[in-house]
C-alpha cells in the first residue's frame, strides 16, 4: 500500500481533507466546469501518491489517444489487429522504460492499472475518437482508478459528456462510500490481526483456517474498493453499476470485466510482464486465465498469492503427522468479528439495513466512530498490494 | 430514499471535515504515552515523495484527544478478542505484560562476557538475569498467545557462561503467590519482587540477608503509571502502589528521587536516571560494582545494606568502558550484572 500510484484511501488526509473539500467544490461550480475540477482533482490525486507517475501517465494516455487517430483513419486493406498489437507493444516499452529508470526492477503491482486500461482501450475502440480532454478525464478519474482497469471509455463516455447530480446520488454514494472505507479500516484490520496470530500456529487446522479466513478478507478487500469506488463516482454522478453489478460476487465479476476484450493468452503475457516475472504472479495468472469464472477456484489462487506461506503448507500436508493437530489457539473471541465479515461479505448486511432504516442509521454513526479511532490509532491492515 | 438520508450524508461529510481540522494540532509531546509527536511538515516539504509518510502520521499525532482516541480503539479491540496492543499482552486482573525478543546473537554474547571475565579473573564475578513477568506468571496472558521461552534461554546462556550465576525464576514463582512480583502496569520488579531477588543473592553469596520484619514498607504513592500502560495505551486501568523497603540506619539520600513522581517516567524515581551512582555504607566492608539495566534498580537498595561501598553503572546511560572504571577502582572485589535478558545485548 505504502508504495501505491495514487493516494491511499484509508488515511486521514484522503478522507478528512481530500474527499470534504473536491466535493464541496465540485458541488459549488457550475456544471460545465466539473469535468475539469474532476480532471485537477485527480492529477492532485497521482501527485499525492507518487509524483514521477503523473509523465508516464500523460505520455501512455496522450500515445493511446493518437493511437486511436491512427486506428480511425486505417485504409481499409490493412489489418486493424495488426497495429493495435503494435502499439501496444510500444505502450508496454514506454512501460518498462518509465520503470526502468524510475524503479529499477522491482515495483509496485499497482502502476500497470493505467498500461491496462490504455491496452482495453485500444482493443475496444471501434470508430469515433473521442475529444482528448474528456479521455484524460477518463484515465485519470480517480473512483476509476481506485476500481482498477475494469471500465472501459466507451462505458463513460455518455455520462462524461452529460451527467446531473441528484440528492438521491449523493445520499446513495456517501452510504457506500462509509461502507467501504469501514470495511477496509475495521474488518479487515481485524481479520489481519486474526490471521498474523494464526500463521504463527504452523498445524493442519490453522491452515485451513487462514485459507478460509483468507478468502474472507479477500473478498473483503474488494468489496470495500468497489463500495468506495462506486460511493466516490456517484458522488460525482456517474452511474457504474450499469455496466458492473456490485453485489455480485465481487472479485469474479471483477476478473470477467478484466481480461474483457482481450483472449486469454494475450491477457495472461501483457499481465505477468506488467506485473514482474514472479513465479507466484505467473502461477497466479495462469490459473486465473484457464478456471475464468469458477469462483471458489478464483478466490483459492488469489489466496495462494497473497499468503505465500499457505503454498507450503498445503503442499506439506502430506507429510505433516497428524499429532500436530492440537490446537491451542482460542479462535473463541474472535469468532463474533469473522461472524461480522462473514456477513458483510456475502452481502447479508445490505439486506438487514434495508429492512430497518433506524438501525441502519445507528449502524452508520458507530461506523464512522470506529473508522475514526482505527484511523488515529494508525490502521496496520496489510491491505492487498494489486490494488492501489 | 427518505428526506432524512440527504442532511444525514451531508452532515458525514461535515463531520469528516471537522475531524480533519482536529488533526491540525502543534503539540511537541504527549504526556500520556510519554512520546515525542511528529510535526507537520512544511508544505512546499509535502511534495517530496518521503514526506507523505510523515504528514500522515503528524495527523495522527496531533490529533486533538489522541490518547482518549488510543485508548477507545485499544478497548474496542479488547472486547472483540484482540488482548494484544503495540506489542503488550493484555493479562487477567488488570496486568500488562511485556513479551521479551529472542537474542539476536546469544553466541557473542555468552564469549563476551566470558572474554571480560577472563581479563578480570581475580575479581569475584556473578551474572543474574531478571526474568520478564510472562515467565513468572505465563497464567496471566491468553491461552495461545505467542510466547517465546525465556526461561530455556536463560539456562542456555547460564550454562555457557564461565563465572558464577544466579537463578531467580524459581524464587520469583515460589513467592509470587503471596505478593506481586512485578507491577501491574509496568515491566519492572516491585521492592517484594526485589526482596525475594535479593534473598536468592544473598544465600548463592553466603552472607546473611534482613528479614523482612526488619525492613519499614513506606508506601510512596498509589497512582504509579509504568511504562506498559504507556505503551500500550490504556491509561485508564486501575494504578498501582508503589512501595519501598526502608532498613534501619542507613542514609537513602540519594537512593530515591521524589521529583520523578510528578513526571511520566515515575519509575525513576529509584536511583534517578543516573549512568553511575554511588553509596556509602560506613558498617560494613566490601566493595561491588553493579552493572545494570533499568529492571534491577528496585534491588540496590537491599545491596546497600551489605557493602562499604557500592558502585552503580547503568549500561544504558553509562558510555565509557566498564573495564576502565574496574581498573580505576582496584579496592573492587566484586562485579555484579544485573540484567532482563534482553538488555544483555546491550552491555560490554
Amino acid at each position: 500500500m505504502k508504495d501505491g500510484v495514487v493516494m491511499n484511501v484509508y488515511r486521514i488526509l484522503f478522507l478528512c481533507f481530500f474527499v470534504p473539500i473536491f466535493y464541496l467544490i465540485y458541488y459549488l461550480i457550475p456544471n460545465k466546469f466539473r469535468n475539469g475540477w474532476l480532471f485537477v482533482g485527480s492529477l492532485l490525486f497521482f501527485v499525492l501518491g507518487k509524483q514521477n507517475f503523473i509523465w508516464y501517465f500523460l505520455l501512455s494516455s496522450c500515445f493511446t489517444y493518437i493511437g486511436m487517430h491512427v486506428l480511425a483513419s486505417l485504409p481499409r486493406n490493412m489489418s486493424r489487429r495488426k497495429v493495435t498489437l503494435w502499439m501496444i507493444g510500444i505502450l508496454v516499452l514506454l512501460w518498462f522504460l518509465f520503470v526502468r529508470f524510475e524503479y529499477g526492477t522491482i515495483y509496485p503491482v499497482s502502476y500497470a492499472i493505467i498500461l491496462l486500461q490504455n491496452i482495453g482501450t485500444l482493443f475496444d475502440f471501434k470508430k469515433k475518437v473521442p475529444t482528448i480532454f474528456s479521455y484524460l478525464t477518463y484515465i485519470s478519474c480517480f473512483p476509476n482508478v481506485l476500481l482498477g482497469p475494469v471500465l472501459s471509455y466507451f462505458d463513460m463516455e455518455d455520462e462524461l459528456k452529460k451527467r446531473k447530480v441528484t440528492k438521491e446520488d449523493f445520499s446513495l454514494g456517501m452510504f457506500s462510500f462509509i461502507k467501504g472505507i469501514g470495511i477496509g479500516v475495521i474488518l479487515i484490520t481485524f481479520l489481519s490481526m486474526c490471521l498474523d496470530r494464526l500463521l504463527l500456529e504452523q498445524t493442519i487446522l490453522s491452515s485451513f483456517v487462514v485459507i478460509v479466513l483468507t478468502m474472507l478478507q479477500v473478498m473483503l478487500w474488494f468489496q470495500s474498493y468497489f463500495e468506495i469506488s462506486f460511493g466516490l463516482s456517484r458522488m460525482l454522478g456517474f452511474h457504474f453499476e450499469k455496466s458492473i453489478s456490485l453485489h455480485d460476487f465481487g472479485i469474479v465479476s471483477w476478473w470477467k470485466r478484466y481480461g474483457k476484450g482481450l483472449s486469454k493468452w494475450i491477457c495472461f503475457f501483457l499481465t505477468s510482464l506488467a506485473f514482474g516475472m514472479n513465479g507466484n504472479i505467473i502461477l497466479w495468472f495462469l490459473v486465473l486465465s484457464f478456471v475464468g469464472s469458477k469462483k471458489w477456484l478464483v478466490l483459492f489462487s488469489f489466496v495462494l498469492l497473497v499468503r505465500p506461506s499457505i503454498q507450503e503448507t498445503v503442499l506439506g500436508l502430506v507429510q505433516f503427522p497428524f499429532s500436530n493437530l492440537s490446537v491451542n489457539y482460542d479462535l473463541k473471541s474472535y469468532l463474533l468479528m469473522i461472524l461480522i465479515s462473514f456477513v458483510v461479505a456475502f452481502g447479508l448486511l445490505d439486506k438487514v439495513l434495508k429492512q430497518f432504516s433506524v438501525i441502519r442509521d445507528v449502524f452508520y454513526v458507530v461506523v464512522v466512530f470506529l473508522i475514526f479511532i482505527f484511523l488515529v490509532s494508525g490502521v496496520e491492515n496489510s491491505i492487498w498490494f494489486f490494488m492501489i | 430514499m427518505r428526506k432524512f438520508d440527504f442532511i444525514f450524508s451531508v452532515i458525514f461529510l461535515v463531520v469528516f471535515f471537522l475531524f480533519g481540522l482536529l488533526c491540525l494540532g502543534d503539540r511537541g509531546v504527549s504526556f500520556d504515552e510519554n512520546k515525542v509527536l511528529v510535526k507537520r511538515p512544511k508544505l512546499q516539504n509535502v511534495f517530496a515523495s518521503d514526506q507523505m509518510d510523515l504528514l500522515e502520521t503528524s495527523f495522527q499525532d496531533q490529533f486533538l484527544y489522541r490518547s482518549r482516541f488510543l485508548e477507545y480503539a485499544t478497548n474496542v479491540k479488547r472486547y472483540v478478542g484482540v488482548k494484544e496492543s503495540n506489542g503488550v499482552f493484555i493479562g487477567n486482573d488488570g496486568y500488562l505484560l511485556e513479551q521479551t525478543q529472542r537474542l539476536t546473537d546469544p553466541k557473542k554474547l555468552v564469549s563476551s562476557l566470558n572474554d571480560f571475565y577472563k581479563s578480570h579473573n581475580d575479581l569475584n564475578m556473578s551474572l543474574l538475569l531478571i526474568p520478564s513477568h510472562i515467565t513468572i506468571r505465563p497464567d496471566l496472558v491468553q491461552k495461545g498467545s505467542p510466547i517465546f521461552d525465556e526461561y530455556a534461554e536463560m539456562k542456555s546462556l547460564y550454562r555457557q557462561i564461565s563465572f558464577n550465576t544466579i537463578d531467580v525464576v524459581d524464587t520469583l514463582k515460589e513467592h509470587s503467590k503471596e505478593y506481586d512480583m512485578y507491577y501491574h502496569l509496568d515491566s519492572h520488579l516491585t521492592s517484594y519482587g526485589a526482596y525475594y531477588v535479593y534473598q536468592k543473592y544473598a544465600s548463592s553469596n553466603d552472607f546473611d540477608f534482613m528479614t523482612m520484619d526488619r525492613f519499614h514498607v513506606e508506601v510512596v504513592t498509589d497512582s504509579f503509571i509504568g511504562d506498559l500502560a504507556q505503551k500500550s495505551y490504556l491509561f485508564s486501568l486501575k494504578k498501582d502502589t508503589m512501595v519501598t523497603f526502608v532498613p534501619e540506619n542507613v542514609n537513602v539520600d540519594r537512593l530515591y528521587f521524589d521529583e520523578f513522581l510528578e513526571t511520566n517516567h515515575m519509575y525513576d524515581y529509584f536511583l534517578g536516571n543516573n549512568s553511575l551512582v554511588s553509596f556509602v555504607n560506613e558498617s560494613q566492608s566490601n566493595e561491588v560494582l553493579v552493572v545494570k539495566d533499568d529492571d534491577a534498580n528496585a534491588l540496590i537498595p537491599f545491596l546497600v545494606n551489605h557493602y562499604y561501598h557500592v558502585h552503580v553503572i547503568d549500561v544504558n546511560r553509562y558510555t565509557d568502558s566498564i573495564s576502565d572504571y574496574l581498573n580505576d577502582h582496584k579496592e573492587i572485589k566484586e562485579v555484579l550484572f544485573v540484567y532482563g535478558i534482553n538488555g544483555l545485548e546491550k552491555v560490554l
